[in-house]
């Protein structure tokens, strides 16, 4: 372990997979910068952890420490980073595709908008609004996800037809 | 003289003994900061690093808080940038500033071989910020900070430059946050104005310009008017700009380093945690507009000033608190006069920095007062201060004691205790009475809850008795001077004047 780095809690994904994209802070120069990095709060699950202080809490006064090991440092902000948008169409291409959520007024609201008429199914409501919000307020993943949606199922396809590893 | 550059600045101090410089290596990783603190809290000469360990750029130097005023006469570095005479007490003083305020002298254009912030130009990925010794100031800050420069921002619509000093967080060599508030000039042009358009704002930094320049980008000088004529009529002559490099903006020839860049609209990064002005680290981060940067032009061995924010609460100055006071007061006096209103002076409460502004005014009529409230709260927007209290034009507003005397004496709670613009006002989210829920993350900046300003109306309209006991400055003075006496002191040599109006 030779470099430290700090995040916010706020910044470490709620999904801690295999790999993460966020922001972190250079402890000894301060520069910051967004990463892909695997994180635990183990060295032993990594190759070659460095340390990694998070913290916690509106005015980010709680410290816990964890472990990182950087794969990638020049992740410009706002970029979209297609490796990682390719692992999430591949993963929710392979599993559950449900979308899992709790919330009474959005419930009852939908609900609404159903027996009015505008939409068939609290579910058709839920995949329209979600669909048209992340269109018009993140372009540029919806725009990166159909090439990358794309390139998934072309090469699919061709492995399909030109017959890969049995 | 009047100092035409920062280093003019310095070089007075040191003349008059009230500069440090510091030769033995000091980190900017919050070794200068700390040292700066404790010279606050001493009330200290002003630190001067010479020697900046993983400087970046060879021999470039750090000044810690350059404009913090002496504890007891805040306003006297800044007299004596001005070249205004030594010693003159608070309201003569405010009165100067006032005079030269009201003769704005145009600024000149000189070419960019004249101007001495141009004998390093750097682009590209030479044009690096992390080359540079910005300092980190408080443990836990979400970053190294520039916070005492003049940001240089254009008007989309007309040909007015703004000169504000919101302050920056470097995230990379290329990419630094600006807290950005809407309701302030700058923020409202980029909001409003760029941002709605989908138009990038070239922006300009400029670090560690000539005093006069720096001292306008701290005052509320109306939308519209630009700061460098009035810097003009500080230093009783015109302020030279030069051309920046990349875009169409000017900024002070005198500055230290000149940050160049862009604001795209849209894009935020995060800004904070920072050790603010009240005193406290306090969240949650902001999502804030960013510029990315497109040159950098130096002098050599640049000297970067720094604030350190958050210490100068209660009886230690900063410069922030002693831009309140010795720039802003007097700049705000003569705003209120200029709208009509009879005020012998407006001056920032002391122990509080940019909450609190005490007016001493005549009060003509009825209703005068609120007149006078509704001009500061709907004119001024008044982001950051929460209120005001009004007493007598014979109160010295700049004593805390006279004024808190005045509030005892005079202001009934139930008729003299005001709410202005109830759920209605703006908040920066720099408080610390808004939960970091009521702060939210607003696209705009600005606290999502909003708020409401207050004034105290501590004025005697005619409630102040015939028959008055002694005062208790008499009885306190006396008592002194009795203790000083039995202890040996002696006491055949009186205060000076400006000792006792001080």
């Amino acid at each position: 372990m030779t470099r430290e780095y700090l995040t916010s809690e706020e910044h470490l994904p709620d999904d801690l997979g295999a790999v993460v994209t966020f922001q972190v802070t250079d402890r000894e120069t301060k520069e910051i910068f967004t990463t892909r990095a695997r994180v635990s709060e183990d060295p032993a699950d990594l190759t070659d952890p460095d340390r990694l202080t998070v913290v916690r809490g509106p005015h980010e006064n709680v410290e816990e420490e964890w472990f990182i090991e950087i794969l990638e440092t020049g992740v410009e902000p706002g970029r979209i980073d297609r490796a990682a948008l390719r692992e999430c169409v591949e993963r929710t291409g392979a599993g559950s595709n449900v979308v899992n959520t709790r919330a009474d007024d959005v419930l009852a609201m939908l609900t609404y908008l159903v027996e009015r008429g505008r939409y068939e199914s609290v579910s058709d409501a839920a995949r329209a609004m979600l669909r048209d919000h992340l269109r018009e307020s993140h372009g540029a993943l919806f725009d990166a996800y159909i090439e990358v949606r794309s390139a998934v199922e072309r090469d699919d396809l061709a492995a399909e037809l030109l017959g890969g590893p049995e | 003289m009047t100092a035409n550059s920062l280093r003019d600045y310095l070089d007075g101090l040191e003349a008059a003994g009230e500069l440090n410089r510091i030769e033995q290596p000091v980190s900017w990783n919050l070794e200068a900061s700390a040292v700066t603190t404790m010279a606050a809290l001493a009330d200290d000469v002003v630190p001067m690093f010479e020697s900046v360990a993983e400087a970046g750029a060879e021999g470039a130097r750090l000044v810690g808080d350059p404009y913090r005023g002496p504890r007891r006469r805040p306003w006297d570095r800044v007299a004596a940038a001005l070249d205004l005479p030594v010693g003159l007490d608070r309201a003569t003083y405010y009165e100067a500033v006032i005079d030269r305020l009201q003769h704005p002298v145009e600024p000149v254009l000189v070419d960019g071989d004249d101007a001495p912030c141009k004998e390093v130009v750097l682009r590209g990925e030479d044009a690096n910020l992390l080359a540079f010794p910005w300092p980190y100031l408080h443990a836990g800050d979400g970053g190294r900070y520039s916070n005492l420069h003049t940001l240089v921002a254009p008007d989309l619509d007309s040909d007015w430059t703004d000169w504000t000093y919101h302050r920056a967080m470097l995230h990379s060599a290329s990419t630094a946050s600006l807290l950005l508030l809407a309701g302030e000039q700058t923020p409202n042009l980029f909001y409003y104005g760029y941002e709605r358009r989908g138009e990038p704002m070239p922006v300009a930094i400029a670090v560690g310009t000539e005093p006069a320049a720096y001292f306008t980008s701290t005052m509320w000088i109306p939308t519209g008017r630009d700061e460098a004529g009035f810097a003009g009529g500080l230093k009783g002559a015109p302020v030279e700009l030069v051309e920046c490099e990349t875009s169409d903006l000017r900024v002070p020839a005198s500055a230290e380093l000149v940050v160049e860049g862009t604001i795209e609209p849209g894009g935020r990064l995060d800004e904070g945690p920072f050790g603010d002005y009240f005193g406290y680290m306090h969240g949650p981060r902001r999502s804030m507009p960013y510029l990315t940067v497109d040159a950098i032009t130096h002098r050599e061995r640049p000297i970067i000033p720094f604030c350190v924010e958050g210490i100068g609460v209660g009886h230690t100055q900063n410069t922030t608190t002693t831009m309140e006071l010795a720039c802003v007061g007097p700049d705000a006096t003569l705003g209120l006069r200029a709208a009509g209103f009879d005020v012998t002076a407006c001056v920032p409460w002391p122990f509080t920095p940019r909450t609190t502004y005490t007016v001493a005014t005549d009060t003509p009529y009825p209703g005068y007062l609120h007149e006078l409230a509704n001009f500061i709260f709907t004119t001024w927007g008044m982001l950051h201060v929460d209120f005001f209290v009004f007493v007598d034009a014979d109160v010295d507003p700049n004593d805390p004691s006279a004024v808190l005397r005045a509030i005892a004496l005079h202001a009934d709670p139930d008729a003299d205790f005001h709410q202005f613009g109830v759920e209605q006002m703006p908040k920066v989210p720099l408080n610390i009475y808004q939960t970091p829920a009521e702060k939210g993350d607003a696209e705009t900046g600005t606290s999502k809850t909003r708020t409401a300003k207050a004034y105290i109306d501590a004025t005697a309209a005619g409630d102040e008795p015939d028959l008055a006991l002694p005062g208790p400055d008499d009885d306190r003075r006396a008592a002194a001077r009795e203790v000083l006496r039995t202890a040996g002191f002696d006491l055949s040599l009186e205060p000076r004047a400006d000792e006792v109006d001080a």
